[in-house]
């Protein structure tokens, strides 16, 4: 009896310390054997994370320009054109053409379902281009505001009418995205919802996590993902710790201090991509003491921006020469506001404040890598000049809400030129109608509409450069830098690209 | 007979045994230096080392404990906004103590008053104050402080307003009990007898009772008061960020934990320090209190 009991006892040491080794070595051996059996035998389940959590799937609603929503809306709908890279391609539009300056007529595909089953049509189209207009909370609305009409002339065929010309159309319609018609309507949609894009989702975690899974019906092949978890990990020591472990495989906006850490890792390949993002730090221009320029002028004047740029983010950022960063179309260099207290002061005292003033300064969390730091820095050049920063860190939500009911005096941020054009930032956010700092300028408003009906490139960029000029030199805010996207992606991820936009497409990624 | 020997009875009531006794205590001297180091430090410090915690200084980030710069040396490093981690440190023991002590105070002058009243009158005005006690004690300590702090926003007045509620029930029990011994001895019998008021009773011959069981109460607390602070500003709910406390010194370097340790590391042996000390002297001191431990 006793001798059966060493011999289980032997065979149980055993086993485990065969599963233990097996355990030990299954990395390569797994990834061999997948290869051997053809890579279907192999689940492909990828996890990526993000700084800031997706708070909503509404692609209408108030967090419709949220590089996170935009995030998970690429995954889960589609658009009628796709910015690829520097040029427009069709997506769900085959084609498109203008009968006259005021009409477009688009020609969709036919073979396209929504997750359900269900038939997309231009019905679809017309509807969910209404709602984003009429509904009027998202920050995009503006972007629509020349818009007449837009009719459903059959089912694949779609016309919009505009009131003015308008020369980026086609730049709004890659952030129009479409839901079915008959169910977007109701409350509850957006908590599960549906569209016709290459992943479908599973559960939606607002601010936390996002699971979708692969639609195999795809109408332009079935993505090489089963599964995509979207999670946010707002630490970035976390964040690195995760990528390093393997518990997710990719990861972007990485702070400059944690690159060489990553570096060394073997496992890991670092991408860098000249981003579409940039910090501002707004002044709301329709209350004192912000509604004088040489107060605006005196806080951008008290910044050693170089200093800033350089000792805080090193290879990730660039000193920014615009209201928009240099990547963008309509990009135009300005003269910089070289480092001079004195100047400052004397601007200060000009405007009636010889010995400065309180102000508050609000931001979030996670809107941007360092941001911290970076408030840290610039409330220690403006206490040089004698202004003296409240600071107030908002919850995203809190923030948003207080930043579109101009609750401010200072908003530092950061922000995507999402469109790559620059009526998305310039004539969306700088245009008197959308008041969204409190600056106003009629001569500004011109140049910014003339830029949007035209349709020819150079004279939009002659418009553009005007307006440049003035955002800057009236400083209506303080560009400081624009950021480059750096990404964080594990050696067995293939076909991740980095997207200037902080929204990369899970299309065609896969695991190996 | 009772009159008698009322002075025999009040110098042999066993709550009388002095905390600090004739004969030196080595335990409880060594550990009080670090806490006398620490209260010394908040005190003086900030008036040796200058210190603006809106000045930074981006050329000196994450240098290393030891470095030079110009003609100062940063013994603790500095972090990564450039500001000095020792100079921050010193600064923050002066809002994390002054916390501490602000909150013992106001939370236990509260619970002292509620616990005397509570054990003394008994009856309905007992049964209202500990059932209130008792519903707060039903929820965690760091959940309530977190809801209340964050309702009234981040600020050091609001930490201490935050922390007073959720402390004060510690103080009435222990107060409460005392009294409830201490209300039927002789010697307050002879005081009634007499013809002393409500008051007087209270304040000149049961709140001395209450004084050493009060005394650890309050030592434990102190630690315990810290800690509680040093989690909410970790959360981002206690002290502003301009107004830098341990916990969130700890928070702010979080990010930085694997390539400059020293940022969170440094406050952290601060406040492990300091807590742990309070804490073993709360102990030594209810062990010295407690007559039947003694013997």
């Amino acid at each position: 009896m006793k001798k059966w009991y060493s011999v289980f006892l032997f065979l149980c040491v055993f086993a485990l310390v065969a599963t233990g080794c097996a355990g030990i070595s299954g990395d390569s051996d797994v990834s061999g054997d997948a290869k051997s059996d053809g890579s279907n035998s192999k689940k492909q389940e990828m996890t990526v994370a993000n700084d800031v959590g997706i708070i909503s799937l509404d692609p209408y609603g108030s967090a419709h320009g949220e590089p996170a929503t935009i995030l998970a809306a690429t995954q889960i709908y589609d658009t009628l054109v796709k910015n690829d890279g520097n040029k427009l391609v069709p997506s769900l539009a085959t084609e498109w053409k203008q009968p006259d300056d005021l009409t477009w007529v688009f020609k969709l595909r036919d073979d396209v379902t929504f997750h359900d089953g269900t038939k997309l049509t231009a019905k679809d189209v017309k509807a969910s281009l209404e709602q984003l207009v009429t509904r009027k909370e998202s920050p995009l609305t503006v972007l629509w505001a020349q818009l007449d009409s837009v009719e459903a002339t059959d089912d694949t065929t779609v016309t919009i009418k505009t009131k003015t010309p308008l020369g980026n159309l086609l730049y709004n319609l890659t952030l129009l995205y479409i839901t079915p018609a008959d169910q977007a309507t109701s409350k509850d949609f957006f908590r599960k919802p549906i569209g016709s894009g290459p992943f479908r989702v599973e559960s939606f975690q607002p601010d936390q996590d996002l699971k979708l899974s692969g639609n195999k019906d795809y109408w332009d092949g079935a993505p090489k993902l089963d599964s995509l978890t979207i999670k946010n990990i707002p630490e970035n020591a976390a964040r690195m710790t995760a990528i390093e472990t393997g518990e997710i495989d990719a990861t972007w906006t990485i702070p400059a201090d944690l690159i060489d850490q990553l570096k060394q890792n073997k496992e890991i390949n670092i991408m860098d991509t000249p981003s579409y993002f940039y910090y501002f730090n707004w002044f709301n221009s329709s209350e004192k003491p912000f509604d004088d320029v040489r107060v605006r002028k005196a806080m951008w004047y008290a910044l050693d921006t170089k200093a800033i740029v350089k000792d805080l983010f090193g290879d990730t950022a660039e000193v920014m020469k615009a209201p928009i960063p240099s990547s963008i179309f309509g990009f135009s260099e300005q003269t910089p506001y070289e480092y001079n207290p004195e100047k400052a002061k004397q601007l200060l005292k000009e405007a009636g404040y010889p010995d400065g003033f309180e102000t508050r300064m609000i931001w979030s969390k996670g809107s941007g890598p360092q941001i911290l730091e970076l408030q840290k820095a610039l409330t220690s050049y403006w206490d040089k000049i004698g202004v003296k920063i409240v600071p107030d860190q908002l919850e995203r939500a809190e923030w948003i809400e207080k930043l579109t009911a101009l609750d401010w005096n200072m908003d530092l941020q950061t922000n995507a030129v999402i469109s790559g054009d620059a009526d998305y930032t310039l004539g969306r956010l700088y245009i008197s109608q959308a008041n969204r700092n409190g600056y106003k300028n009629e001569k500004l408003d011109e140049l910014l509409i003339k830029a949007k009906q035209s349709t020819d490139a150079d004279k939009r960029a002659q418009f553009y450069d005007q307006a440049n000029k003035i955002i800057w030199d009236d400083a209506v805010g303080i560009f400081p830098l624009q950021l480059k996207q750096i990404y964080a992606v594990r050696k067995n991820v293939k076909g991740l690209e980095a997207s200037p936009t902080g929204a990369p497409n899970f299309h065609k990624v896969s695991i190996e | 007979m009772a009159e008698l020997n009322l002075n025999n009875t009040l110098e042999n009531e066993p709550e009388f045994i002095p905390v600090v006794k004739k004969k030196i205590n080595w335990k409880i001297l060594v550990l009080s230096m670090p806490v006398v180091f620490f209260v010394f430090i908040a005190i003086f410090g900030p008036m040796l080392i200058e210190y603006n915690p809106v000045n930074t200084d981006t050329a000196n980030r994450l240098l290393p404990p030891g470095s030079q710069i110009g003609q100062h040396t940063a013994w603790l490093g500095t972090d990564q906004i450039g500001q000095d981690v020792l100079a921050q440190i010193i600064h923050g023991a002066r809002i994390s103590l002054s916390v501490a002590a602000a909150t013992v105070l106001i939370g236990g002058g509260i619970g002292v008053i509620l616990g005397l009243l509570s054990g003394y009158f008994g009856g309905w005005v007992d049964t209202v104050i500990m059932r209130i006690a008792d519903i707060q004690l039903s929820f965690p300590t760091i959940l309530l402080a977190i809801l209340i702090a964050g309702v009234l926003g981040p600020s050091v007045t609001n930490v201490i307003i935050t922390l007073s509620i959720t402390r004060w029930v510690t103080f009435a029990r222990v107060v409460r009990g005392a009294t409830i011994s201490a209300k039927n001895k002789d010697f307050v019998d002879s005081a009634r007898v007499i013809g002393a008021s409500h008051f007087r009773i209270l304040t000149k011959y049961i709140l001395p009772v209450c004084l050493s069981p009060l005394l650890v109460v309050v030592t434990v607390q102190i630690g315990l008061v810290i800690i509680s602070e040093a989690s909410l500003s970790f959360l981002g709910l206690g002290t502003p960020p301009d107004n830098a406390s341990w916990g969130l010194l700890i928070s702010l370097g979080r990010d930085y934990i694997s390539t400059a340790w020293w940022i969170s590391v440094m406050p952290g042996i601060a406040l492990a320090i300091l807590v742990v000390c309070v804490g073993f002297l709360g102990d030594t001191l209810r062990d010295e209190s407690d007559p039947y431990l003694n013997n």
